[in-house]
């Protein structure tokens, strides 16, 4: 009888060491990024035109969002181990300030490959200049996504972090099933202020981060 | 077997990643390389070489003495000369009381001349609005370097466009040497504004004076040759002396985030129009041709860290910028597509640096060059030019070492010290 008590909660520990030990969660942040881009129609070749604080004179201070304008980030999948399983995936979205009442913010996977001068005409500028299929990555189904991953409702007008389930893109993304290409965060309202801290800005710097909750398959 | 495994493991630890952060500790030991020549030349603040008159020229900081520049004349393998030809700037009546300087020096790429950036230190009294330097000073002086002694030919930039007092800035010619960009300009009206801008030259090197370019050839005869500058020489002093502002000047508008002097930490010319500098918070590409996005800047570190700290350099076979921030340990690395600055940069941190100069970028050797306290910082660099984890220090006697220059033909760093070893 003691022996099979033993035996149990050997068991037990062994049972519960193992899920512990199983499950793991990961923390990105826009350090880890190879790519990342604020692109705007007012200036189309620029890779980093978050902010106008004079007309004609951008800056990557901020990221204000505007129906003219988007963010792109690309997170590399690479530091999760081969043969795991995404089981979570939560993209913290930092907001400095919006105007008041709901705003919002789309976020879509990024469908067509981007790098070198991307920008709002171009999606890479080397090897070769490559437009998107409409300018700013609009093109739906071949530039992005048609469907939004996630729609951010923002109310409050502060600064705080909004966190967006992501994982069936991650999950998407880790397994091949598509190629990861990033997220881009566009605001379609007219007249309204959402503004991100830029990965520039002392605010921004390492506050986009990807949580990634993987075990074994 | 132990200490390779513990070696491969701080590699791991220190690999660099884009957009990363890379910190490099001092090495154990001092280093040494075979391709450089220390020139013992007290004070330096600034350096050019030229590989087509084998000259290094090197310009002196503000002292009591003459403003000067010293010249070394290199031989066939690049060595310089024990003494140099020493060029004594020309001193004007009204600043009879105040230190005038070299900033910058460049020499045309490929004219016999050197061109010397000059300032004078801002009035310790009165008012500055009054000060005769902004009617009177010529910033921009250009020497003819053919013969054994320099030949000062014109002095032009003057005016209220340009503001005094600066001690930095740099000098640095487009592809086609048809521009020379300049810093530590100002717009006076409606609001004092830091600007920098650029002159317009002709054939000879010399700045325009008509509205319409001169584009003649330079004869191959060198009598012609001599006599065709001659003329355009006497054409840009009379227009000096009318009052007349030779070269063209063109410069930045309001709103360029150039916030404070001085302006124009380096250049980086790309196209014709587009150019990227150092500005008050890091670079700042100025688009000329584009009305609607004629700036963009980006911020490299925390805007409360410093201003006017990026010094900014650029790869000669790369679209990739560097900027060393003087008075710090910190070196970025960016990429540009037709100037404008793209992705994430590079961040490097020398543990135990302190900066003084210029990024000096190695190409063939795939190095960057920097200089600190009492030596020089060499960075591995890969073939995309991103940062590796080597660094090596070599001593060098100069607690400033801010004068640095690298001739691509002969292969030789030139390295300004105040003692040799």
């Amino acid at each position: 009888m003691k022996f099979a008590c033993h035996a149990l909660a050997g068991l037990l520990v062994a049972l519960l060491t193992q899920g512990a030990l199983s499950a793991r969660t990961i923390e990105l942040s826009d350090a880890d990024c190879e790519r990342m881009a604020a692109i705007a129609e007012e200036a189309p070749r620029l890779s980093w035109a978050g902010y106008e604080p004079y007309t004609g004179c951008f800056d990557a201070t901020w990221l204000d969002m505007q129906p003219s304008r988007a963010f792109l980030i690309r997170y590399p999948l690479d530091k999760i181990p081969k043969g795991q399983r995404i089981t979570k995936a939560e993209w913290v979205v930092p907001v400095q300030l919006t105007s008041a009442g709901e705003q919002r913010l789309h976020i879509r996977r990024i469908l067509a490959e981007w790098g070198p001068g991307v920008c709002h005409q171009y999606r890479m500028a080397r090897p070769n200049k490559v437009e998107w299929k409409q300018a700013g990555a609009r093109g739906a189904s071949s530039d992005r996504a048609p469907k939004d991953s996630a729609l951010v409702k923002i109310t409050q007008t502060t600064a705080h972090e909004h966190v967006v389930n992501v994982t069936e893109d991650v999950e998407l993304w880790y397994t091949g099933a598509g190629a990861n290409h990033g997220w881009m965060i566009t605001c379609d309202d007219p007249d309204v202020l959402v503004r991100l801290p830029s990965p520039f800005n002392a605010y921004g710097k390492g506050k986009w981060k990807l949580r990634i909750t993987y075990e074994p398959e | 077997m132990k200490h390779c495994c513990a070696l491969l493991l701080g590699l791991i630890a220190l690999a660099p990643a884009p957009g990363g952060e890379l910190v490099l500790e001092p090495p154990k030991e001092n280093g040494t390389i075979d391709f450089s020549h220390r020139i013992q030349a007290p004070g330096a603040k600034c350096m050019a070489v030229s590989d087509t008159v084998n000259l290094v020229a090197i310009g002196h900081r503000p002292s009591k003495e003459a403003a000067r520049v010293s010249l070394y004349r290199l031989d066939s393998r690049g060595q310089p000369a024990d003494k140099p030809v020493v060029l004594n700037l020309p001193r004007p009546v009204w600043c009879k009381d105040r230190i005038t300087y070299p900033v910058s020096l460049a020499f045309h790429p490929r004219l016999s001349l050197l061109y010397v950036w000059q300032d004078v230190e801002a009035l310790k009294e009165g008012t500055p609005g009054e000060d005769p330097a902004y009617k009177e000073l010529d910033h921009l002086l250009i020497y003819n370097v053919e013969g054994e002694q320099p030949e000062l030919l014109v002095g032009v930039a003057r005016g209220p466009e340009y503001a005094v007092g600066n001690l930095a800035g740099a000098i640095v010619f487009d592809q086609q040497a048809r521009r020379l960009y300049v810093p530590n300009a100002r717009i006076v009206k409606p609001q004092l504004t830091p600007a920098v801008g650029f002159l317009t030259l002709d054939s000879t090197g010399l700045p325009v004076v008509e509205d319409k370019r001169e584009d003649d050839k330079i004869p191959l005869d060198p009598r012609k040759a001599y006599a065709m500058r001659t003329a355009r020489v006497a054409v840009v002093q009379a227009a000096v002396k009318a009052g007349q502002a030779p070269g063209k000047y063109r410069g930045t508008d309001h709103n360029t985030m150039l916030s404070a002097w001085p302006a124009g930490l380096g250049f980086v010319p790309v196209s014709d129009d587009v150019v990227l500098l150092g500005g008050t918070y890091g670079p700042v590409t100025w688009d000329e041709g584009n009305r609607r996005a004629r700036i963009a800047a980006i911020q490299l570190h925390p805007t409360y860290a410093a201003y006017c700290v990026d010094r900014l350099a650029g790869h000669p076979t790369l679209p990739v910028i560097f900027s060393s921030l003087v008075r710090t340990g910190w070196i970025f690395r960016m990429e540009h597509a037709d100037g404008y600055l793209t992705l994430v940069p590079q961040h490097l941190m020398l543990n135990g640096a302190v900066l003084h100069s210029y990024p000096v970028v190695l190409a063939k050797r795939k190095q960057v060059v920097v200089g600190g306290v009492n030596c020089i910082h060499l960075i591995a660099l890969d073939d995309k030019g991103l940062f590796k984890p080597e660094r090596i220090d070599v001593a060098v006697k100069n607690p400033e070492v801010e004068a640095l220059a690298y001739s691509v033909k002969f292969d030789r760093l030139y390295i300004a010290v105040e003692n040799l070893p």
